[in-house]
């Protein structure tokens, strides 16, 4: 978690800090690690979206049934309460 | 669309274009992710194969494809959205 934290600071001061801009490819790799930050750690202000990753996707006829291809991303929404 | 198997074939290029649509937009953030570059070559190819076979049976799907040699088929034969039943 340490490690997290500092890494995802560093990351975060290294964007606002605007002195040497981080290359994009690095950029994109650095967001795809499996950091896990608790949210009241996070600035405030700021909107957070988790990392997606692939998964194990869902046949082609099922995919258009769902509208999406990816199972995370299926949320039926009923209407209902359950 | 009465025939089926036309049917199967046309729900089979919609479905596939869907999958590569979805696999875009993941693309566009995680442009390195080998898995889902494979993926969506894999679906690149089933979609064209899929496209041609059904523009070589039942006529094409855009009127980019059409074979106008001799009249202009596109406005008198029913369109592929147009089919009924869906």
């Amino acid at each position: 978690m340490a490690y997290n934290r500092n890494h995802y600071n560093n990351a975060y001061n290294n964007r606002m800090s605007f002195q040497q801009p981080t290359p994009v490819k690095e950029v994109m790799e650095e967001r795809c690690d499996d950091r896990m930050e608790p949210v009241d750690k996070m600035p405030i202000a700021m909107c957070y979206v988790p990392w997606q990753k692939w998964e194990s996707i869902f046949d082609v006829e099922k995919g258009l049934d769902c509208g999406t291809i990816f199972p995370c991303l299926y949320k039926p929404f009923k209407g209902v309460r359950h | 669309m009465k025939n089926p198997e036309q049917r199967k074939l046309f729900n089979l290029i919609n479905q596939v274009s869907f999958a590569m649509d979805d696999t875009r937009l993941f693309l566009d953030t995680h442009p390195h992710d080998g898995e889902a570059l494979s993926y969506f070559k894999k679906m690149q190819e089933v979609r064209k194969q899929a496209i041609c076979e059904y523009t070589r049976m039942y006529g094409p799907i855009v009127a980019y494809d059409v074979d106008n040699s001799n009249t202009w088929t596109w406005s008198s034969e029913p369109w592929p959205w147009e089919v009924g039943g869906c």
